[in-house]
C-alpha cells in the first residue's frame, strides 16, 4: 500500500521555500538524489509493513472492496475499524482515489481524533498526492500518530521517507534509527537508513546497509537500486551498471533507473547502450528535462549533433515560476540545460553561441567550476585569451581546472604579444 | 457549565473621569443607522503620540527563520488609570522591549526602565523574543505580562507600584529553552477563578541547524518555510493559585507535535460556558479544541471543518480572531494566511459545525499579500465587526525570486455591510496605503472617546499608532468587567447587549490576533440607539447578571455580583 501511497513523488527538495510547485513542473534531478516512484518499481517492498501497521492479512487487506463499492456492497455504517482497513486497502490498490482516501480518514478523524492509525495512514495519502506542500502536512500527521502511539513505528518510517523528499537528511537518518531500535533488523528500514548514509556521504557505510538488508530481503527492488547509486558514488560504475541491468532485465521500468543507467552509460563511453536506454526513459516521462539533457549529451557524444539538437529544442526554457517555487531544482536545471548546450554549441563550431549558452549557466549558478571552465576553453578558441584566463583561474578555485595542456596553451598565448586582449 | 440563574444586579458604574477634549462620553448626538455609518478614517499618531520604539529583527545574512516573525504588541493598563497603556515586544537578541505609559492626553512616556520590563538579553544570547500575552495571572488587580521567546519565556508579575518583577522560574512558566513559543494567552480553562496559559509553540528549531534555501547565488538566499522543520506541541499551563503554574499539556490533550503554531484565540464555540481554544498553524492542519470541561481538550478540527482551506489543504495560517461576524450569536473565526491563500473565514453554524465563508465574504483582496495580525472590531460603532489586518512577506529578497511581490505590504480595512466584508482601504487614510512589513496588531480605545485604536508592530521598523477618527456619529458602550469570584479582570466573561432592536454577544477575551494582546475591555457600538436596553453578562464563575435601560457613550466597570 505504502508502495502506492509513495509512488507519485516526483520532487527531490533540498530545503523547499514557502512556495507551491505545481505538478507539472519535474525539476532536473542529479544522480546523488535519485529516487524511485514506488508505484512502478519495488511495489511490494513495504507491504508488510503496512499489513503490520493496518492490522491486516495481505489477503485480507486485498479482498477489501475500494471506497467507490463500499457503500453499495454493505449499507451498514461499517465500524471505524473496518472503514480504516479499507482505505489502507485502497490506498494501495487504487492511487486514483486519493483524495477519497483524504476524505474518508479525515471523516474517520472526526469521529476519532486520537487514532493512530488514521493518522499514518492520512499522512501517507497526503504523500501520494505528490504535491510537495503536503509534506509538511505528511510529517505533521505521522508526528500525530506516534504521539499518540509511539509503538507504531511504521510511522517513523514513512516520516523519514518525507524528510528524505526534504533533503532533511540528518533527520531522517535519526528517524530510522530510532525505528531500527524499536524495530531490529528490519530489511526495509535498514535500506532505507543506507540510502540516508549515502546522501550524507557515507557511501561505504551505505552499501553495508543496503547489502545487509538484501541479504535479508533479496526482493526489496528500492533497495538494489539505491546500491547501485551507492556504487556509483564509490567510483565502481562497472558494479552499479551491473546492479541497475539486473533490475531492468527483472522488468523494472521506470525513468529514473532508466535515466541513471543511461548517464552511467553515457560516463562509461558506452553510447549506444546509452542512447537506447535514455531514449526508453524519455518515451516513459517525456516531459522530464534532465532525461532529455542526458539524450542530448549521448547523441552529441556520438557525432549525432542534429539529434542532440533536436532533444534539447524540446526543453523549454527554465521558467521563472519555477525558481520561485524550487530554487534548487531551477539552479540544476538551469545549469545543466546551460553545460549541454554550449557543448553541442562548441561541437558545432558556433562559438559565440556557446558563449552564451554557458554564460547562461554561469549566471543560474555563478559557482559552478565546471561552468567556468567550459567557458575559459571557449573564451581560449575565439581567442579572447584574458576573459579565458579569468575564467580558467575561477574554475581552478572552484576545484575543476583547465586540463594541462590546454592550461599551457593559454599561458603561452597570454605571453604572446598581443595575448592579453 | 452555563448558570442556571442570573444572579443579583451589582453594578458599579464608574465614570471614567480626566477624558481627553472632545471626548464622547455621555454624548448623546444624532446618529446614522446601523450599518451605514461614514467611512471611518485612521491617522498615524506614531509621532505625536512621541511612541519612539524601533522594531528590531536581528536580520544576519544566514537568513535564519527566526528573523522572520516579528514581534507583538499589547496594550494594558498596568496603573489601573483607566487608559490603555502599551507594551512592545522587540525581537532580536541584545534589543529591549519597550513599555510606554499613556499619559491621558494622546501621548505616551517610555517607562521600560522603570518598570524593568526591558528584558535585555546579551547578543550572544540567541533569544529571540515574539509575543506578549496579558493578564492577572495573581489576581492582585493589576495586569501581568508575559512574553514569548525562542528560548525561556518570561512571566513578569506587576507589582502594582509601577514595576514589575521576573517570576517566570518560581511560576513554573518559563518552559524549555528549546521551545520557540510564540502566541499566548491567559485563559481560565477551569473556570477556577484564575487565570491558566496557553502558549503556541512553532517549530523544533536547532540553533545549529541552518539550511540554506533559494538560489546560490549572491543575494539570492531566501528564508528558508516551515514544511522543512518539525513542528513543536503547544503548552497549556494550569494556575495552581499559589503563584504556580502545573504544565498540564499532555494531560490536557493539547500536546500535539504537529502543530506549528503562530496564533492563538479563545471562545467559547459550542456555547457550553467553557473556553475553546483555536490555534492557527503555519503550514499545517489548525486545530481547535474543544473544552471537554474537566481539565481535557478534544481537537475538533477535522470535524468542525475549521482546519484547512475550502480545498482541504493546510494553509500558512498566522493570526486569528474569533467573534460573530454574522450576528447569529455564535463565534465566527478569522484567520489570516499566506499569500495566494485567501484569509480564512469559518462561520459558525452552532451544533459544532462550520462552514468556510471565505471566497464568498468579500475578502478577495486578502489573496495576495501575506496576513499577520488582524482584529474584529466595530470600528463605526454601527453595531457590527469590523476587521483591520496588517500584511507582510516574509522573505525580505522576494522580488527576485517574485517580482510582483515586496517584503513590505499594504494593510487592509474591512467594513462589515450586511454581514459581509467591504475592503475600505484606500479611503480610509494614509496608513492604509503606505507599506510596512507588518506583524503584530492590537485594538484598544487608547483615548477614551468612544472609537477603537489600531496599534501594528511592524518588523525592523517604528510601529503605527492608528487613532480612528470616524465621524463621531454611532453610540457604543465599554465594558470593564471586575471579577471578584471568577478571575479579576473577568476573562471568559460572556456578554449580550441588547440595544435598538439588536443583540450583539461578545466575550471577555483580550487574546487573538498575532502576537498581540488587545484592550481587556469590551467595546460595543450599538449605532443609532440612545439606550442599551439590556446588558447581560455570565461571568466563568457561573454567576449571572443583568443591567437594564443603560446609558450609551460611557465606560463601565462591572463588578461581578
Amino acid at each position: 500500500m505504502i508502495v502506492a501511497v509513495l509512488g507519485a513523488r516526483r520532487l527531490i527538495l533540498s530545503h523547499f521555500p514557502r512556495f507551491r510547485v505545481p505538478e507539472s513542473l519535474t525539476p532536473q534531478r542529479t544522480r546523488r538524489h535519485h529516487r524511485l516512484s514506488r508505484t512502478q518499481m519495488g511495489r511490494l517492498d513495504f507491504t508488510a509493513v503496512i499489513w503490520l501497521v493496518a492490522g491486516l492479512t495481505p489477503s485480507a487487506a486485498l479482498c477489501a472492496p475500494a471506497l467507490a463499492t463500499t457503500a453499495q456492497v454493505a449499507p451498514a455504517q461499517p465500524s471505524v475499524e473496518e472503514r480504516l482497513k479499507r482505505v489502507a486497502a485502497d490506498l494501495f490498490v487504487r492511487m486514483d482515489r486519493i483524495g477519497d482516501a483524504i476524505r474518508e480518514l479525515q471523516a474517520i478523524l472526526a469521529i476519532d481524533p486520537r487514532s493512530a492509525q488514521a493518522h499514518m495512514l492520512l499522512g501517507n495519502a497526503y504523500v501520494g498526492e505528490g504535491a510537495p506542500e503536503r509534506k509538511g502536512e505528511a510529517i505533521a500527521e505521522f508526528r500525530q500518530a506516534l504521539e499518540i502511539d509511539p509503538s507504531l513505528v511504521a510511522a517513523r518510517f514513512y516520516m523519514a521517507d518525507v524528510y528524505l523528499d526534504l533533503g532533511r537528511t540528518d533527520m531522517a537518518r535519526d528517524e530510522l534509527q530510532l525505528a531500527l531500535s524499536q524495530a531490529p533488523g528490519q530489511p526495509q528500514f535498514t535500506a532505507l537508513l543506507g540510502e540516508a548514509e549515502r546522501r550524507l556521504g557515507h557511501a561505504p557505510r551505505s552499501v553495508e546497509l543496503i547489502r545487509q538488508a538484501l541479504q535479508a530481503d533479496p526482493s526489496l527492488t528500492e533497495a538494489r537500486y539505491h546500491l547501485s547509486l551507492a556504487l556509483l558514488d564509490l567510483g565502481q560504475h562497472a558494479d552499479a551498471i551491473r546492479e541497475m541491468e539486473q533490475l531492468v532485465q527483472s522488468g523494472v521500468d521506470i525513468p529514473d533507473v532508466q535515466l541513471t543507467l543511461g548517464t552511467a552509460y553515457v560516463d562509461a563511453g558506452r553510447l549506444d547502450a546509452a542512447v537506447t536506454t535514455l531514449t526508453r526513459a524519455a518515451s516513459l516521462a517525456p516531459a522530464r528535462p534532465d532525461i532529455r539533457i542526458q539524450l542530448a549529451r549521448g547523441y552529441r557524444l556520438k557525432g549525432l549533433l542534429r539529434e542532440a539538437d533536436a532533444q534539447l529544442a524540446l526543453l523549454p526554457a527554465p521558467g521563472s515560476a519555477l525558481m520561485i517555487q524550487n530554487p534548487v531544482a531551477y539552479q540544476r536545471l538551469s545549469v545543466a540545460r546551460g553545460l549541454e548546450l554550449g557543448e553541442l554549441r562548441m561541437a558545432q563550431g558556433r562559438l559565440l553561441e556557446a558563449t552564451t549558452a554557458f554564460t547562461k549557466a554561469l549566471e543560474a549558478d555563478p559557482e559552478q567550476g565546471r561552468t567556468h571552465e567550459r567557458l575559459a576553453e571557449v573564451y581560449l578558441r575565439r581567442g579572447e585569451y584574458r576573459l579565458a584566463l579569468d575564467h580558467a583561474v575561477r574554475a581552478a578555485v572552484l576545484g575543476v581546472p583547465l586540463a594541462a595542456d590546454r592550461r599551457l596553451l593559454l599561458d603561452q598565448k597570454i605571453a604572446a604579444p598581443g595575448g592579453s586582449k | 457549565m452555563s448558570a442556571t440563574t442570573w444572579g443579583a444586579l451589582v453594578v458599579a458604574l464608574v465614570m471614567m473621569t480626566g477624558l481627553v477634549p472632545g471626548s464622547r462620553a455621555g454624548a448623546q448626538r444624532a446618529a446614522a443607522p446601523a450599518g451605514t455609518a461614514a467611512p471611518s478614517r485612521f491617522v498615524d499618531a506614531t509621532t505625536a503620540a512621541k511612541i519612539a520604539f524601533v522594531h528590531d529583527w536581528g536580520a544576519t545574512p544566514n537568513k535564519r527563520i527566526l528573523e522572520t516573525l516579528g514581534s507583538g504588541v499589547a496594550w494594558l493598563d498596568y496603573d489601573n488609570d483607566g487608559f490603555e497603556d502599551l507594551f512592545f515586544v522587540n525581537g532580536a537578541p541584545g534589543s529591549a522591549s519597550a513599555l510606554y505609559h499613556n499619559n491621558h492626553d494622546g501621548t505616551f512616556s517610555n517607562v521600560t526602565a522603570q518598570a524593568g520590563v526591558g528584558g535585555m538579553t546579551p547578543k550572544t544570547s540567541g533569544v529571540y523574543r515574539y509575543g506578549v500575552a496579558v493578564g492577572d495571572f495573581d489576581n492582585n488587580g493589576f495586569l501581568d505580562l508575559y512574553v514569548t521567546a525562542f528560548g525561556a519565556n518570561t512571566l513578569l508579575r506587576n507589582n502594582g507600584n509601577g514595576t514589575f518583577s521576573d517570576v517566570s522560574a518560581a511560576a513554573g512558566v518559563a518552559g524549555p529553552s528549546s521551545d520557540w513559543s510564540t502566541s499566548a494567552g491567559f485563559v481560565d480553562i477551569d473556570r477556577d477563578g484564575d487565570l491558566d496559559l496557553y502558549v503556541a509553540n512553532y517549530l523544533t528549531f536547532r540553533t545549529a541547524d541552518d539550511p540554506f534555501c533559494g538560489l546560490h547565488k549572491e543575494g539570492y538566499r531566501m528564508y528558508c518555510g516551515p514544511t522543512i522543520f518539525d513542528g513543536q506541541a503547544d503548552r497549556l499551563y494550569r494556575n495552581n493559585g499559589n503563584g504556580t503554574f502545573t504544565d498540564i499539556s499532555r494531560a490536557a490533550g493539547i500536546a500535539n507535535p504537529a502543530g506549528k503554531g503562530l496564533g492563538v484565540a479563545f471562545c467559547d464555540v459550542d456555547g457550553d460556558a467553557n473556553v475553546d481554544i483555536y490555534v492557527a498553524n503555519d503550514q499545517v492542519r489548525n486545530f481547535l479544541y474543544r473544552n471537554n470541561g474537566d481539565g481535557t481538550f478534544k481537537d475538533i478540527a477535522y470535524g468542525a471543518g475549521v482546519g484547512f482551506s475550502t480545498d482541504g489543504k493546510p494553509q500558512g495560517s498566522m493570526g486569528v480572531d474569533c467573534a460573530d461576524i454574522d450576528g447569529n450569536g455564535l463565534p465566527d473565526i478569522f484567520v489570516t494566511n499566506f499569500e495566494d491563500e485567501l484569509n480564512s473565514v469559518y462561520r459558525n453554524l452552532g451544533g459544532g459545525a462550520f462552514q468556510d465563508v471565505s471566497a464568498s465574504i468579500g475578502l478577495r483582496t486578502g489573496f495576495g499579500p501575506v496576513g499577520f495580525g488582524a482584529k474584529l472590531f466595530d470600528m463605526d460603532n454601527d453595531g457590527d465587526l469590523d476587521l483591520v489586518i496588517t500584511n507582510g512577506h516574509v522573505i525580505d529578497n522576494v522580488p527576485l525570486y517574485r517580482p510582483a511581490s515586496t517584503f513590505a505590504q499594504r494593510n487592509l480595512l474591512y467594513e462589515n455591510v450586511g454581514g459581509r466584508f467591504l475592503d475600505v482601504s484606500d479611503r480610509s487614510g494614509p496608513p492604509f496605503t503606505a507599506r510596512h512589513v507588518g506583524r503584530g496588531l492590537a485594538v484598544a480605545d487608547f483615548d477614551n472617546d468612544g472609537d477603537l485604536d489600531v496599534v501594528i508592530s511592524n518588523q525592523g521598523e517604528a510601529p503605527i499608532l492608528l487613532k480612528n477618527q470616524s465621524a463621531a456619529t454611532n453610540h457604543w458602550i465599554t465594558l470593564r468587567a471586575r471579577g471578584t469570584k471568577s478571575n479579576r479582570f473577568g476573562l471568559g466573561t460572556h456578554v449580550e447587549v441588547e440595544a435598538g432592536g439588536k443583540r450583539q454577544v461578545a466575550d471577555v477575551n483580550n487574546a487573538a490576533s498575532y502576537l498581540s494582546g488587545n484592550d481587556i475591555r469590551i467595546h460595543v457600538g450599538v449605532g443609532a440607539a440612545i439606550v442599551i436596553d439590556r446588558i447581560t453578562l455570565r461571568w466563568p464563575s457561573g454567576r449571572a447578571q443583568t443591567l437594564t435601560n443603560i446609558k450609551p457613550n460611557q465606560i463601565l466597570t462591572v463588578d461581578e455580583p
